[in-house]
């Protein structure tokens, strides 16, 4: 990874001004490919410059598809420098331009035998494309995997967790939370440009990858090694997103795309009356909380100026809307609009290597979405598990996203290169959830509604520099500094629930979970800054650097219900918005606070860390890297809320660790295209800050009681990893990997009351996971040139782990031994493509599966809940239309699969997600 | 927690508009007070009683601090008001004259906490009295000065829910994977909410002569607090003459253990009345349930394990001599279908000489396929009880089954049974401010019931759980608010 300080400049184009072939004036001059010697292939993003000539010295070009560039000049003689990543320069001599004619030349660049490190020149390495990234995994100190934008915009993949899936290894949870190597949660970090995020959970700091468009990233890399300048929190292993960045040449695209899923198109679904601007993913204010409502105090009668007249003006202030309405699904539609462009101008050193390039892209999307979900609950009947109450869900969702991202970057010189970064993403999702069924505990059918609006927003500033200091031996200094804020809000999430009677009458369940009205609201703000040297001297480089984090999490909940006060039980009868409106609320209903002293908090939690590294090159062909990092974490939580109407003080928590976190790697180059890899790093992960609290709060997003544990150590794990690798071409690999990873005290999430499931946290004594990787990606030109439009992505994953969960204060856990949860035993991807660039076609076919995995540990003797294997097929076409269009087809889910969780067999959660189809239709100002 | 800030004024402006500014509000509040306390007087069985006096610490406490007349209240003028927050970790006594008021949920963590008689323990809203598993509990006030525990709210403002309740923990067995687990309502943290074990004589203490009143805090659906929980408790527990009153959820529930109930009074429960989990095994003599008519569920709810009905220790608890009292409304009117019985999960058990009369939807109802076993088998046996007025059926024992081809009403009356459909008359069993459950002169409640075996009050050879004596007088009591 010793390669990140310079790749993080390394800034890309995908579409480069083709030149046209005829012209007038204008048409003469140089024109010409790249392309490297050994393959023969053609160098996008290479540089060629006039180094000599008259009245065109420091003209210059970037090679675009094909390697093409062309140099508008006047007639003369010329001399040319071409320059590329990992290929050495060029230089060509005596081309003359006479008056009526264009001179061609070819170059041939030979790659860098020695570059143990990317050479810094002026071309930047295009990360979106799948030949730049696999030469990236090649020269990293680290083992690592990616995938690019131009894969990503193969597959029928919309956002940063969908893409992931390709991956080697991993997996996502509920479609947002990505595991890898079946370790998700604690075990994994995200890092946006290199920056750890925060999340908008109000009870996890897990991010959730479907807040990223894909349309905004250039690549996603998992390193799964550690390496001293990543955070010590690892484990499964770390995925760094890099959005996209300014284009060397003025790019435009626009994009329009529809689509619907075959469950959802054209139905009728449950919505409900919200606001106006639901529609585009805000809230309009009419779920907000009533003016004159206790701003630091209770609704509560023991509040002073509370009084019944008053409970009533309150209890009919909020909107009376808690019934579902009937709405249709429409298709879905996706808007995104990129515009980029580089300037180039005399840079500071005084040729024409200065540049000022920018991008802004823009991505809006709405999608309605209606689920039929069947939910059973399980127990043991003489030993056998039985069915115990069945539900059907019917849940209707309006999604509406908003993407923005400004990248402004600007190069003084060749030397230093100075970034500003913006990225906005807002997600609102309203929901109207219908469930009814038998309840079990009621003994009665049930139903019950609930209508939600969530909205959550990440907001993410960046701004970075890199610099290369000549007289200093090459030294090379990194900084950036960041401003996040991840936000989650949920204002006016209505529940009402009711029994049906024998006769067929619905009456009101006056008691907890109905009649509610909840409202939350998390904060994350964040802010970090990291300084990385590199010097790279003669067989060694060393790099190092410090970085400190902080951020601020604040988490305020409120809770109101409407109780049954009057003495006449008829009034339950009634239809719901008739029972709590103004002719009831007083008489017989009163909105009483029923918040609770846990339902707020604030946290803090930062990080300072140092790290040092060094990468041996002189042994070579072996590579020694070895290095150490030193982190100082603390962490304070001061639980409360003013609106509590319990005055229970729950105790806070302030915890600091101090942490060495040594690794090391061996890289041996077998030979120039191919490795054997070995990496150690002793690593660690911390408990959330809301696990070590000891107060019982209930976990609104997931619907559970959950309570910290004071006592919960930090987990210290022990990694290992060997990789074979063999790049027999720009595009083709065939890898292997083994790894063991041993955790001492890892933190399960247990179960401490069989009576209502509770949940807490405890460390087990040790867990381990040990697995293997097997990746290959070819061409198959090499069996015939009629099968070079043949292209194949494979990956399969075999993993094994075992947690023994024994010996805590409650044991309530079925299995005592078992998997970890969330571990997949296999994880297969297969992606077949043809890719005819000539006719402007390509298609291709995608397969994924993950297997069995535990979603729930059960307990009390019952089974543990596994999430069976989803056999995913997606399908995806593009045709390459005149004047820059591109249609594309996109379908997922081709094999009609389920979501099924099962527990010995009995489905407790199965939804159809049916077959999804889109389209879209693509402009580029620089057509492919 | 960012609310809008400007809500301090709209409200500070909502209150003028509404003319009760803060201080005439606390003096109102302190006019009911005094109105409430007089009624008290007035209309008590005994006008000196306990009650009373704990009544006029009332008084003092709810003074305290708004207003400067609580030197001139109170009868009891040496009494103080001690606060209580800090766990309790060597013995303790809570002595008579006193008032001490639970700041936050106090854990009792070693030694004994003794409370004496008169004492008056007040709850904060959301706080709660724990006895761990690792100590003990000495609670014995007197027929005439009994112990009681209310909420801290005014007098006229109190209900249901207003603080947590009482819990006693024990080391007692439980039906669940590996014996043991954390009590709900509480963070799970520490050991100290951890309970169940394999001593079946676990002495958790005693609980005697005292009242719980307005409890049973909610956290949240299906954890709450009830106003008395006892959680693998063993046989060395004493819990006699007890009333648990106006508690949110269930009056008493009983999670696994041996424990012994003795002069039990459960009125108008949120929920229902003596609901039993996880495997308790106990017996009962002398329980009197009155269900509340707006929100009031079941009389008993009996699992044995949700999670796996044959669950061992299976739950088989022994009830003599018990009353239940619906609350005489039309089927399907009132807040909650109501059933005197609802056994299910696995339960068995022993129910003789009751009286259940005025339930408003069932008589009983056994669920489960095993549950319904037992009762085929007779393990789980309702027998030689009186029944009346359930579901408005005088005729019939009107019961319910959700396992098909499941007769439990044929089951339940079945000849040698000894169940019989007689009215209990009772004196005035339906009143909820002065009731009177006594058999009235003449009743047939009276006798013809079965002789109580060893262990048990062998005199009582009547239906339900009075005779002639009332055991209620002087401690037990019934106030609104």
């Amino acid at each position: 990874m010793f390669v990140t300080l310079s790749l993080a400049l390394a800034i890309a184009a995908e579409l480069q001004a083709a030149p046209p072939e005829t012209g007038g004036q204008d048409d003469v001059g140089i024109v010409g490919s790249v392309v490297d010697r050994d393959s023969g292939e053609p160098i996008v993003g290479a540089t060629v410059k006039v180094v000599s000539g008259s009245g065109a010295k420091g003209t210059s070009a970037v090679t675009t598809s094909g390697g093409r560039f062309v140099l508008r000049v006047p007639p003369g003689k010329y001399a040319l420098v071409a320059m590329a990543d990992w290929h050495r320069p060029v230089r060509v001599k005596g081309i003359r331009v006479q008056d009526d004619r264009r001179t061609s030349v070819r170059v041939a660049l030979p790659t860098d035998e020695e570059a143990t490190d990317v050479v810094y020149i002026e071309a930047r390495a295009d990360k979106r494309k799948e030949t730049v990234l696999l030469e990236t995994r090649k020269r990293a100190g680290a083992v690592s995997d990616a995938v690019g934008a131009q894969e990503m915009s193969r597959s029928a993949d919309s956002s940063a967790g969908e893409a992931l899936k390709r991956v080697v290894s991993l997996t996502l949870l509920d479609g947002k939370f990505v595991t890898i190597r079946g370790l998700g949660g604690r075990y994994t970090t995200t890092l946006l440009n290199g920056v750890a995020l925060p999340s908008p959970d109000p009870d996890d700091g897990a991010v959730p990858l479907d807040l990223f468009p894909a349309a905004l990233l250039s690549n996603l890399t998992v390193t799964k090694t550690f390496s001293p300048e990543l955070p010590g929190t690892f484990a499964g292993g770390a995925v760094q997103i890099e959005t996209s960045t300014y284009p060397d040449v003025f790019e435009a695209k626009l994009k329009l795309g529809m689509g619907f899923d075959t469950a959802s198109a054209f139905r009728t679904m449950p919505s409900y009356d919200g606001g106006a601007l639901d529609a585009l993913g805000f809230d309009d204010g009419k779920r907000a909380l009533p003016t004159g409502l206790p701003s630091d105090q209770p609704v509560s009668p023991s509040t002073s100026g509370v009084t019944d007249r008053y409970l009533e003006r309150i209890g009919e202030a909020f909107p009376n809307t808690w019934a579902a309405r009937d709405s249709t699904a429409w298709p879905n539609l996706s808007f995104g609009a990129t515009v980029g462009d580089t300037i180039t101008f005399g840079g500071a050193d005084g040729g024409d290597n200065g540049k000022l390039g920018y991008l802004t892209s823009v991505t809006l999307s709405h999608q309605d979405r209606l689920r039929d979900a069947v939910v059973r609950k399980v127990k043991l009947d003489g030993g056998d598990v039985v069915l115990r109450e069945e539900t059907d869900v019917l849940t209707g969702t309006e999604s509406a996203a908003l993407g923005a991202l400004v990248s402004l970057g600007y190069q003084p010189s060749r030397a230093h290169d100075l970034g500003l970064f913006f990225l906005y993403t807002h997600q609102g999702d309203k929901s109207a959830q219908l469930a009814s069924g038998y309840s079990e505990s009621d003994a009665s059918d049930a139903t019950s509604t609930r209508l939600q609006f969530i909205t959550r927003e990440l907001v993410f500033g960046q701004l970075r520099g890199s610099h290369r200091v000549e007289n200093a031996g090459g030294l090379q200094l990194g900084w950036n500094a960041n401003v996040s804020l991840a936000a989650r809000e949920e204002p006016d999430t209505r529940d009402t629930a009711a029994l049906i009677l024998d006769d067929g009458r619905s009456r009101f369940d006056a008691g907890p979970g109905s009649g509610e009205r909840f409202f939350s609201r998390v904060d994350d703000l964040g802010t970090s800054g990291a300084l990385t040297f590199g010097v790279p001297l003669a067989g060694v480089r060393i790099d190092g650097g410090a970085s400190a984090q902080a951020s601020f999490k604040t988490y305020g909940a409120r809770r109101f219900r409407y109780d049954l006060v009057g003495k006449n039980p008829s009034v339950l009868f009634l239809p719901i918005e008739e029972m709590l409106g103004p002719e009831h609320i007083g008489p017989d209903f009163e909105l009483l606070e029923r918040t609770n002293a846990s339902d707020g908090y604030d946290a803090t939690a930062w990080t300072a860390a140092g790290h040092l590294g060094f990468d041996v090159t002189a042994s070579a062909p072996v590579r020694v890297l070895a290095g150490v990092r030193f982190e100082a974490a603390g962490q304070v939580l001061d639980p409360g809320t003013p609106y509590a109407v319990n005055r229970d003080d729950p105790a806070s928590v302030d915890r600091l660790d101090l942490d060495w976190l040594p690794s090391a790697a061996l890289v041996w180059s077998i030979h120039d295209s191919m490795n054997l890899r070995a990496a150690y790093g002793w690593t660690l992960a911390r408990p959330q800050t809301r696990e070590i609290a000891p107060i019982l709060y209930y976990d609104f997003v997931r619907r559970r009681s959950v309570s910290g544990n004071p006592e919960l150590a930090l987990t210290r794990i022990h990694n290992a990893d060997l990789r074979w690798e063999w790049f027999w071409s720009k595009d083709s690999l065939v890898s292997a990997s083994l790894f063991f990873k041993h955790f001492e005290a890892p933190i399960e999430r247990v179960i401490v009351s069989a009576a209502n499931g509770n949940v807490s946290f405890d460390n087990a004594p040790s867990a381990w996971v040990v697995g293997g990787e097997l990746e290959a990606r070819t061409h198959f030109g090499f069996l015939s040139k009629a099968l070079e439009p043949l292209r194949l992505t494979t990956n399969v994953t075999l993993l094994a782990s075992e947690v023994t969960v024994s010996g805590e204060r409650v044991s309530l856990q079925t299995s005592k031994t078992r998997p970890l949860q969330g571990q997949s035993p296999y994880v297969v991807n297969v992606g077949l493509g043809w890719e005819q660039p000539s006719a402007g076609f390509e298609i291709g076919l995608y397969y994924n599966v993950t297997g069995p995995r535990i979603a729930e540990v059960g307990f009390d003797g019952l089974p543990d809940v596994y999430e069976a294997a989803f056999h995913r097929l997606d399908l995806t076409a593009s045709q390459a239309l005149p004047a820059g269009f591109k249609l594309k087809l996109a379908a997922s889910n081709l094999a009609y699969q389920s979501t099924r969780f099962e527990a010995d067999g009995i489905a407790v959660y199965e939804v159809e997600p049916g077959i999804s189809v889109s389209l879209s239709l693509e402009w580029s100002s620089e057509p492919k | 927690m960012k609310y809008r800030v400007f809500l301090i004024q709209s409200l500070l402006t909502l209150a003028a508009s509404l003319g009760c500014s803060d201080s005439s509000n606390a003096v109102s509040t302190d006019g009911t007070d005094s109105a409430t306390d007089a009624t008290d007087g007035t209309d008590g069985t005994d006008g000196a009683d306990g009650t009373d006096g704990t009544d006029g610490t009332d008084g003092t406490d709810a003074a305290d601090g708004t207003d400067g007349t609580d030197g001139t209240d109170g009868t009891d003028g040496a009494g103080k008001t001690v606060a209580v927050s800090d766990a309790i970790t060597a013995d303790t006594t809570w002595t008579t004259g006193n008032t001490y008021v639970l700041e936050s949920h106090v854990f009792v963590e070693g030694g004994t906490l003794t409370i004496e008689p008169g004492v008056t323990v007040k709850g904060k809203a959301g706080t709660s009295l724990v006895v761990t598993t690792s100590a003990r509990l000495e609670a014995v006030g007197t027929a005439e000065a009994p112990i009681v525990f209310t909420s801290n709210e005014p007098l006229g403002q109190r209900g249901p829910g207003d603080w947590g309740g009482v819990v006693l923990l024990g080391s007692a067995p439980l039906n669940v994977e590996g014996g043991s687990e954390s009590i709900e309502g509480f963070p799970a943290g520490g050991d100290r909410t951890v309970y169940g074990g394999n001593d079946p004589a676990h002495d958790c203490g005693t609980l005697k002569y005292a009242r719980i009143e307005f409890a049973g805090f909610e956290l949240e659906k299906d954890n709450e607090l009830n106003a008395l929980t006892v959680g693998g408790c063993g046989t060395g527990t004493e819990i006699d003459f007890v009333q648990v009153h106006l508690g949110a959820d269930d009056g008493v529930e009983m999670f696994g253990g041996t424990a012994n109930l003795r002069h039990i009074v459960i009125s108008q429960p949120d929920d229902d009345g003596l609901d039993w989990d996880l495997g308790w095994t106990g017996t009962v003599q002398f329980l009197v349930l009155q269900q509340n008519g707006l929100v009031g569920d079941n009389g008993i709810e009996a699992d044995s394990n949700k999670n796996d009905n044959d669950a061992t220790p299976r739950a088989a608890p022994t009830l003599w001599n018990t009353t239940w009292i619906g609350s005489n409304a039309a089927p399907g009117t009132a807040g909650k279908t109501q059933s005197a019985f609802l056994f299910r999960r696995g339960t068995a058990g022993t129910i003789k000489n009751a009286v259940v009369a005025h339930f408003t939807d069932f008589a009983i109802q056994v669920n489960d396929a095993s549950s319904t076993d037992l009762l085929a088998s007779g393990e789980l046996a309702i027998q030689s009880s009186l029944w009346w007025d359930n579901g408005d059926k005088t005729d019939a024992v009107v019961a319910q089954s959700d396992v098909d081809g499941v007769d439990v009403a044929a089951l339940v009356a079945a000849a040698g049974s000894g169940n019989e459909l007689l009215d209990p008359q009772l004196t005035n069993a339906l009143d909820l401010d002065a009731p009177n459950f006594l058999p009235k002169a003449g009743s047939p409640a009276l006798q013809g019931g079965e002789t109580p075996p060893v262990g048990f009050d062998t005199t009582a050879t009547y239906y339900g759980a009075f005779g002639t004596d009332d055991w209620t007088a002087g401690w037990a009591a019934y106030p609104a608010d």
